[in-house]
């Protein structure tokens, strides 16, 4: 029977909820700082200027960053955002006449990217509600788009793609990091939401 | 993934697989003693793409 598409995202948020709670609990993916710049290499000063509730519950699988910065007063995108390190990487890039607009499904994530907004004086960065699938962002609006290990999470991958066109403006650069497999997944495999969340 | 990023009139000017397993290494070493060579490539890997949307003018160099 194929996955829910509702189920797989209440499932998700549960995880990513608990990662927010406690990043250090142990998962069967990596977290924080010192993962994502000892294997990922993100430049650790700029980790180190970051609060570390922005950090800690880092649980990206690349660098999309280290495809090219954004630049000062660019309207960046982040397709599930999470905690936000590449959202307070890429605002600190844009600085105050440009703008992040985070995009998270997830409350927890949501609470804590906005405290985090605030904690470090970047009101430029703007955490929304909603979907991959369904972005709450008006069409153009972004001279990048920007995503870290979430296009995996998503059953309709090609919708994810479909809005991040949309809402990028002609010329628009698109910057993701994500995990790919070389061969199909199995059908039991494909129906098996134990596997989409781990 | 990748095809349907370029099915959206997207220009796909980089793809960079930087082979940093996902899994510990350790973990990795135990898959690739347990897995046969021949489905090795069914261990997931992170990427990394750029890709940029066409400006309309012909030169998707153009920012």
């Amino acid at each position: 029977m194929p996955v829910d598409a509702e189920r797989l995202r209440e499932e998700i948020r549960k995880v990513y909820s608990e990662v927010v709670r406690d990043p250090k609990r142990g998962y069967h993916f990596h977290t924080g700082p010192e993962y994502a710049v000892e294997r990922l290499g993100y430049p650790a000063q700029a980790l180190a200027e970051l609060p570390g509730s922005v950090t800690a519950p880092f649980a990206g699988v690349g660098n999309p960053l280290a495809m090219g910065e954004p630049r000062p007063g660019e309207t960046v995108v982040d397709i599930g955002a999470g905690s936000g390190m590449d959202t307070f990487l890429a605002a600190r890039s844009v600085g105050p006449t440009g703008r992040v607009i985070a995009v998270d499904m997830t409350d927890a994530m949501l609470d804590r990217g906005r405290e985090s907004a605030a904690l470090s004086g970047t009101p430029w960065v703007e955490y929304r509600k909603g979907l991959a699938e369904a972005l709450p962002v008006s069409d153009g609006a972004a001279d990048l788009v920007i995503s870290n290990g979430v296009i995996n999470l998503a059953l309709d991958k090609d919708g994810v793609f479909r809005e991040a066109f949309r809402v990028l403006r002609p010329g628009g650069r698109l910057q993701i990091a994500d995990i790919v497999v070389h061969h199909d997944i199995p059908p039991a495999a494909r129906e098996d939401i134990a596997i989409w969340t781990a | 993934m990748v095809e349907a990023a370029a099915q959206k009139n997207m220009r796909i000017t980089h793809i960079f697989e930087t082979h940093v397993p996902v899994f510990p290494p350790e973990f990795v070493d135990f898959l690739r003693r347990v897995v046969p060579a021949d489905r090795h490539d069914e261990l997931v890997w992170p990427v990394v793409v750029l890709a940029r949307k066409s400006n309309g003018t012909g030169d998707d160099h153009a920012g």
